[in-house]
């Protein structure tokens, strides 16, 4: 498919957090290419969260670098993070309830064009065209127009990626995407990130607990434990290391 | 692999403690508990199993009567708990830690107990603080301390000692073992296997498989709202096609 | 000096006074997380009851001397702890499942009825008490006179601190209470009975009100209007020293105390402002108080999912256009006296839904939107007086001085939430309204400006009539545009979740500042059309009472529809007209009518509506868990 490793998207080096003195994240280094899934895995307290925090402006990161195609993001607001081009999804999906599910797709639509002062076109007829083509991307165009507090929770993760997907991110962060859905909802869920990924030529940073999500759909998998990265490498290479067997995958099976 | 109805057990009950037959829960518009079915006997210690947003802590919440709109029949020791407020429902003897354990963290772990206490049961020694420090030796040595101060671990365990001050006949517990050191994953199993040796009733919910494997008898497993599937607990623990297809683990 | 120590001397003993009433509203509160309007009117009604039993006790000779009268004020306090309880019984106990602002609206309820209770059992004349014997006289303090029982009113403060003290921390009771302030449910789980602990606190908290009350007869007049500037009064101090801290509302009510003191020196005209300042200031350095914990206070999303925003279908559209043209008609149908009413009710349905758009849509609770309608009111009357401008330009002016009152207010207001934004937007209402009241040169002080009538082409009833229609049909139809517009869109979906909000990239903080812009400018236009409806503009406009009758309107037709504002507006007016025509004591009837709407449809007039058709449509509903209110 690709010949040859292009340049990452994506470049992290020496990136450090510190919780009063605890090091959660200590000298972390990895990278994410477009058109790549990187998973990020390790047990309770390695540190992954703390780096999804870190790069989506969430924390103020105390050391390192974090650059998007040569930008650095560290420092910035999450919401300027959010307008070069990082989405990010939660471990526990949410959306507007009130609001209608293409409804939560059309905001996010405004918001990545500035026009959410828009004081005169009702919101439902902005943009509906473009929001309804990425609900059908994520299959819930049958339910455009349901309030969202009745949604499914399967449902609710898909109209987050959509959320994500909408402002034509390059770089998507996934905190746990597949938390609390079934086997099923689970492998149909990333088949779809996949062909979103190579489609849109998107580089996803995930971070999952189910290892059969991880091992069947990284590109790549780098595992933290205390915060630093003790292995990073193809799915093989990583689950056949035996620093990763002892800290993490023979407990965790 | 049993199919998709709940199974009976296939283990004699002794005593049918809590009973709960097609329980429906509803938040707003949407149906999130669909015909829930499942039983704990005295003296046993049944696991509710499922993932994360499974419905675990849903069922939970209904059966005590919070939160969700519901519709259904819950039973303890034979009498009817749907028209029962909550605090009353303690008060007949079903104890409840909830996920987040929910200590007041601006007591101290002295008065958290006594925040659970509840009137002695015939037949059986009340729960002490005494008693309690006895069996978390940590908890005694921080009596007069915040809760709020301690431990992860700690407050966890001050969590079940509250809920044991309130002298439960059946108790339910609502991921116990989340952010435990192992150690201490022990010490839950053994304090779970002397209440059942005390008759006592407990209901597990857990994402986990190995503190429900250690001292479960029986085991459900609820998946989008629903029991899924129901085996005694060592079948489940041998049979790792029906543990890959509901826990993925 | 002497005049020195003997002032803060006097700070002290009104903050103790201050400090009895306000603990009592942190108490209830803190465990309840309602916000009790009527905890000022239980401090009138201990303060009268008290009166009459220091009157029976003086015609008798003081038998008991200063003790008979510390029983008489105890016993007051009694009375109206358990007037406290039963007021849980039988209304609050109904309501913890229902948003947080409909517990409001029913003490609200309650006010107006004890207001008019008090006024047909006392009578209209401010009272003076007696000074039992043994605390009337005055000590020599470095040369100045302190009265006695002052004295013993500084001593008492710390001594009922010590009691409340010891009651929260060395007794179950205390125990449970303060662990329900931190998680109600909890408590639940463990066996304790809300209801019981709840109509405890309601019980404890109304007895120190009417302490506190009972307290102030020998030292101050007693009037109809302490109700509501004492509850405000004390709501400033529990938000100052932290909602549900005790200790706080010691320090803060001291602080108040000795506040006003030394301000009625320095700045004798604007020591309520100054009270008000602080408090702004407090807040802005001390998100959560002085000794207050960020739990609590939220906003007023307890309740759940906010119901959506549907767009008119026809059938909407259709009756509000005939409705529309029926009121465009009106000067053909109905005499002077029905297009009076008319033109009010357009006036008020436009401020009802300026302040919806700010609490229904943006989930922003202001308690101080009377600020937007006065600026409005007085901003036309000062172009018309001052400046001579014509009607439409005074107008403009209104709205003008509104929307710079709400940048600067708004500016606040949105930097936190829940309980802590609304008292924000009181503070500045109360501001406003001192400054109108105080700053006589120009706004004509209590004598307000008078004389400020329509230009000649809308002179007439039917005239005037056309253009409020007008102008309040454009206001609302324009704010509904907006709640439908990227705008409205991006304000609910802030209000439904609002890290998500942030997550997209929406500016969740200015896009509610514009919000307040936006409401309160609508409140302006309003107010000037009020000006020029009646001629006048009066203090009175700013008050607590305006924004509460806004609070009431919109409460009232409920948060979850558009229209919700306008039905509110006319029940309410409807209500108020009705009433005041059949009785003196309307204030009671209107009370009684909110407090049973309240109970009967607890999602305002529109939500029954709904509730009614929903029912029509699938033939029940289901019926609802146990109420646990479920805050933490």
């Amino acid at each position: 498919m690709m010949t040859g490793e292009p340049a990452p998207l994506l470049r992290v080096r020496g990136l450090v957090k510190a919780f009063g003195g605890l090091r959660a994240v200590a000298g972390v280094d990895f990278d994410a290419t477009a058109g790549r899934m990187v998973a990020l895995i390790g047990p309770n307290g390695a540190g992954k969260s703390t780096c999804f925090n870190l790069l989506g402006g969430q924390l103020r990161a105390d050391g390192g670098s974090a650059r998007l195609d040569g930008v650095e993001l560290l420092g910035q607001s999450p919401q300027q993070i959010w307008r070069r081009g990082v989405g990010r999804t939660f471990q526990i999906a949410a959306a507007f309830g009130s609001l209608s599910v293409v409804e939560n797709v059309q905001l996010v639509l405004l918001s990545a064009r500035r026009r959410l002062l828009g004081v005169w076109r009702p919101a439902a007829a902005c943009h509906r065209d473009q929001a309804m083509a990425v609900l059908a991307a994520v299959g819930l165009a049958d339910q455009a127009g349901r309030t969202c507090a009745t949604l499914s929770y399967g449902d609710l993760k898909r109209l987050e990626l959509a959320q994500a997907l909408a402002h034509r991110p390059r770089l998507l962060l996934m905190d746990e995407p597949t938390a609390g859905m079934a086997p099923a909802e689970r492998q149909a869920l990333m088949a779809l990130v996949r062909e979103l990924v190579t489609g849109l030529a998107l580089a996803v940073l995930f971070t999952e607990h189910d290892m059969d999500v991880v091992f069947g759909h990284a590109d790549r998998v780098v595992v933290l434990d205390h915060g630093q990265v003790i292995a990073d490498g193809t799915p093989a290479a990583v689950r056949a290391a035996p620093r990763v067997r002892a800290v993490y995958l023979g407990t965790a099976a | 692999m049993t199919g998709r109805s709940p199974a009976p057990a296939g283990l004699p009950a002794p005593e049918p403690a809590l009973e709960v037959e097609s329980l429906d829960a509803w938040y707003g518009g949407a149906r999130i508990l669909t015909g829930v079915t499942f039983h704990v006997a005295a003296g046993e210690v049944v696991a509710l199993l499922g993932r994360n947003g499974a419905g675990k802590t849903t069922t939970l919440r209904t059966v005590f009567g919070l939160g969700p709109r519901r519709r259904g029949r819950l039973r303890f020791f034979g009498r009817d708990l749907t028209a029962c407020p909550p605090h009353r429902i303690a008060h007949r003897g079903l104890g409840y830690v909830p996920e987040d354990r929910r200590l007041f963290a601006d007591l101290t772990v002295a008065e958290n107990l006594e925040m659970g206490r509840l009137p002695p049961r015939p037949d059986r020694p009340p729960w002490t603080p005494a008693r309690l420090f006895a069996l978390f030796p940590n908890l005694g040595a921080r009596a007069t301390g915040l809760a709020g101060r301690l431990s992860g671990g700690e407050q966890q365990m001050l969590a079940l000692a509250r809920a044991l001050m309130g002298n439960p006949l059946v108790l339910m517990l609502d991921e116990p073992s989340e952010g435990l050191a192992p150690r201490l994953v022990q010490t839950v199993a053994q304090i779970l296997r002397e209440l059942r040796s005390q008759g006592v009733g407990v209901l597990l919910a857990e994402q986990s498989l190995s503190l429900a494997e250690a001292v479960a008898d029986r085991a459900y497993i609820i998946e989008k709202g629903e029991i899924r599937h129901h085996a005694p607990m060592a079948t489940l623990s041998a049979d790792p096609a029906a543990r890959r297809t509901w826990l993925a683990v | 000096m002497g005049f020195l120590l003997v002032q803060a001397l006097g700070g002290l003993a009104a903050g103790s006074v201050l400090f009895l009433v306000a603990s009592g509203l942190s108490l209830i509160f803190g465990v309840t997380r309602i916000v009790n309007f009527a905890h000022g009117s239980f401090t009138m009604l201990g303060a009268y009851l008290a009166w009459s039993l220091t009157e029976r006790l003086g015609q008798a000779g003081w038998p008991g001397g200063a003790a008979g009268f510390l029983l008489a004020a105890l016993a007051a306090a009694l009375v109206v702890g358990l007037l406290g309880a039963l007021m849980e019984r039988l209304l609050l106990r109904r309501l913890y499942r229902s948003p947080e602002l409909f517990p409001l609206l029913a003490t609200f309820g309650v006010v107006l009825v004890l207001q008019d209770a008090t006024l047909a059992l006392w009578g209209p004349e401010d009272l003076l008490g007696r000074r039992p014997p043994g605390l009337s006289g005055t000590v020599v303090l470095l040369g100045w006179p302190f009265p006695v029982y002052d004295l013993v009113l500084i001593a008492l403060g710390p001594l009922v601190l010590g009691l409340l003290w010891l009651l929260l921390h060395r007794s179950r009771w205390g125990t449970r209470v303060r662990a329900a302030t931190q998680d109600r449910e909890m408590t639940a789980i463990l066996g304790i009975d809300q209801n019981r602990l709840f109509c405890g606190v309601l019980m404890l908290g109304s007895a120190l009100a009417g302490l506190g009350g009972a307290l102030q007869v020998p030292r101050e007049a007693l009037t109809l209007h302490m109700g509501l500037s004492t509850v405000v009064e004390a709501f400033a101090v529990v938000v100052i020293g932290g909602m549900g801290s005790i200790p706080g509302a010691f320090l803060a009510a001291l602080l108040i105390g000795e506040l006003q003191a030394f301000g009625i020196l320095l700045f004798p005209h604007i020591t309520l402002v100054l009270v008000f300042l602080v408090m702004a200031a407090v807040l802005v350095i001390r998100p959560h108080g002085l000794l207050g914990r960020a739990t609590g206070a939220g906003r007023s999303g307890e309740g759940g999912v906010a119901e959506p925003l549907r767009p008119a279908g026809p059938v909407a559209t259709t009756l509000g256009l005939a409705l529309i043209a029926a009121l465009a008609t009106a000067p053909f149908w109905t005499g002077d006296y029905g297009l009076i009413v008319l033109t009010d009710l357009a006036i008020l349905a436009l401020f009802a839904a300026g302040l919806h758009f700010l609490i229904g849509v943006a989930g922003l609770i202001s308690f101080g939107h009377a600020a937007y309608f006065g600026l409005g009111a007085y901003g036309a009357a000062l172009a018309t007086h001052h400046l001579a401008l014509p009607m439409m330009p005074a107008l403009a002016a209104g709205m003008l001085a509104a929307a710079a009152g709400a940048t600067l207010f708004g500016w606040f207001c949105v930097r936190r939430s829940g309980v802590y934004l609304a008292m924000l937007s009181l503070a500045g209402a109360e501001i406003t309204g001192s400054a109108a009241m105080q700053w006589t040169d120009v706004t004509g002080g209590d004598n307000g400006i008078l004389g400020i009538w329509p230009d000649s082409w809308a002179a007439s009833r039917a005239g005037f009539y056309w253009l409020t229609l007008v102008l309040a049909t454009t206001g609302v139809l324009a704010l509904r545009r907006l709640a439908f517009a990227p705008f409205g869109t991006a304000l609910r979906a802030a209000r439904d979740s609002e890290r998500r909000a942030t997550s997209i990239g929406i500016p969740v903080r200015r896009l509610h500042w514009l919000c307040f812009i936006v409401a309160g400018t609508a409140a302006g236009l309003a107010g000037g059309l009020q000006t020029f409806a009646t001629g006048s503009v009066f203090p009175t406009v700013l008050g607590v009472t305006t924004s509460v009758d806004g609070l009431v309107m919109v409460l009232l037709g409920g948060l979850g529809s558009l229209a919700g504002p306008l039905v509110g507006a006319a029940a309410f007016q409807g209500l108020k007209g009705e009433i005041m025509r059949e009785t003196d004591l309307w204030q009671l009837w209107l009370g009684l009518t909110i407090i049973a709407l309240v109970l009967a449809c607890p999602r305002g007039l529109t939500g029954f509506a709904r509730d009614l058709t929903g029912w029509w449509r699938t033939g029940g509903w289901q019926t609802d868990g146990w109420p646990t209110g479920g805050g933490r």
